[in-house]
């Protein structure tokens, strides 16, 4: 937990310093601005904290005055000496108010506050940073058998021994043993939907190949890609400029 | 007999209009006293000398000690002048020594104070705790910071105590307790024909104290 101080008195800051070396000993003090001036400065270069401490009346103006010159996210515990202001603090995503001097179970409390906030605010993150990795997983688990056609019969296959789908009129469905069978589906858009994108990538508008089914891969001087499949149904696949940094993040895993 | 309604609503409780509109003594003292007291007892000031006194007793025991010693007599002082009306201004320098020595404590170079007092003015007298309401004042109003400190001077000239600071006036948050200058002007007035002034400059604010 990164945090950053704002106090103009010296020592009253090196006593909270103390208390949340004792308190939260993985905490680190980026820094103590002691004035609204340094402190102004201090957000012009730096990333946000993970949380701040503010005193509200500085030495040299009033703290809210930040609030003017940056869009602070940040959850903020004011500590004050006195609490004529906490109505303004919490306006500002002051997530608590302490009185000077801080009373040790006060500051406990206003920490489990700020990992209780910060757990329900990364839940929403985590999942979005997994629809923006993978855009089709969606929380749902995948198929792991898939019907195909083959002399008008369905025959139930596993995914895993699919090496790759093309378009050729219809969706053909190709193993890693040279078997080729006809998909139901009717465009790949739909094969697309009930495959793991962790395994499965869509090269272009013709074909999805499955990871295991990549021989080798090379780029031109345009920046397309040529990969070399191990099944002879499919044994080359273009990749166009514009995908092939996506297909090298997937394939790098 | 016209209804009650139609009379005239005299209030019998209206008293008789003051003869003069100045404040009376009492009144006036009692309105300093009052200044100095909520001043002194500015929760600001007391909080965050406790939260001061507390970061010493981890970091710095000796000064602990006299931080305490000096919170102490300055309390003391402000209980045992509350009936005094004039008080030396030794005794008074004194205890704006120990004032201006928390407040030192606390905002280290942030803040100077200056007291340069020949000793012939010494049994000289003024209104106790005089000094640090306007010391109290300044440090409310400028900026207190190593960058640029506030620096306050005290010093007597010609039978006259010169309290001056430089002016860097900061934004803050509670601007609506300033009478205070007002009731010391009106309460001086009582003790001298030679009144207490207060003048400012762009770069200065100063008052002038009447010695006694």
């Amino acid at each position: 937990m990164k945090v950053l101080i704002v106090e103009d008195e010296i020592l009253i800051a090196e006593q909270l310093q103390r208390m949340l070396k004792d308190i939260a000993p993985q905490t680190e003090v980026l820094d103590v601005l002691h004035s609204v001036k340094t402190a102004r400065r201090w957000f012009m270069q730096n990333p946000e904290p993970d949380l701040l401490f503010m005193d509200i009346q500085l030495s040299d103006g009033i703290s809210f005055d930040l609030f003017n010159y940056f869009d602070i996210k940040c959850p903020i515990i004011f500590a004050t000496a006195y609490d004529e202001y906490a109505i303004k603090a919490f306006k500002v995503n002051g997530i608590d108010y302490l009185l000077k001097p801080i009373d040790e179970e006060d500051l406990i409390r206003a920490l489990e506050k700020y990992k209780a906030l910060k757990k329900n605010a990364q839940m929403p993150t985590e999942l979005l940073q997994t629809l923006v990795n993978h855009p089709a997983q969606k929380g749902k688990l995948y198929k792991e058998k898939l019907i195909v056609q083959h002399r008008n019969a369905s025959i139930p296959i596993s995914i895993s021994d699919i090496a790759a789908f093309y378009l050729d009129q219809v969706i053909y469905v190709v193993t890693h043993d040279g078997q080729k069978y006809i998909a139901e589906q009717n465009t790949l858009d739909e094969v697309e939907d009930i495959l793991n994108p962790i395994e499965f990538f869509r090269t272009g508008r013709r074909q999805i190949i499955n990871q295991q089914a990549i021989e080798s891969y090379k780029g031109d001087a345009a920046g397309k890609l040529y990969l070399k499949l191990k099944t002879n149904h499919l044994s080359e696949v273009e990749i166009s400029r514009e995908k092939a940094p996506v297909f090298k993040r997937w394939i790098d895993r | 007999m016209k209804p009650l309604a139609n009379q005239p609503n005299q209030s019998p409780e209206i008293p008789a209009t003051p003869a003069s509109e100045v404040p009376n003594y009492d009144s006036t003292q009692s309105d300093v006293r009052y200044q100095s007291l909520v001043s002194q007892l500015n929760p600001h000031f007391l909080f965050n000398s406790l939260a001061t006194l507390e970061s010493l007793i981890y970091s710095d025991q000796r000064l602990a000690v006299k931080f305490l010693s000096q919170l102490t007599r300055v309390y003391r002082y402000l209980l045992s002048t509350r009936s005094t009306p004039l008080i030396p201004l030794s005794d008074e320098l004194n205890f704006i020594k120990d004032y201006a020595d928390l407040l030192q404590t606390r905002f280290g170079k942030g803040l100077t104070v200056l007291i340069d007092v020949p000793p012939q003015y010494l049994e000289r007298k003024l209104v106790p705790a005089v000094l640090q309401i306007l010391v109290e004042n300044a440090t409310r109003h400028n900026i207190t910071d190593p960058d640029s400190p506030l620096t306050i001077s005290i010093k007597s000239i010609d039978n006259h105590l010169i309290i001056e600071n430089n002016l860097q006036k900061k934004q803050i948050l509670e601007p609506k307790r300033n009478k205070a200058l007002q009731s010391l002007t009106d309460l001086y007035a009582y003790f001298s024909s030679v009144p207490m002034v207060v003048e400012q400059t762009p770069e200065t604010f100063r008052v002038t104290l009447p010695l006694l």
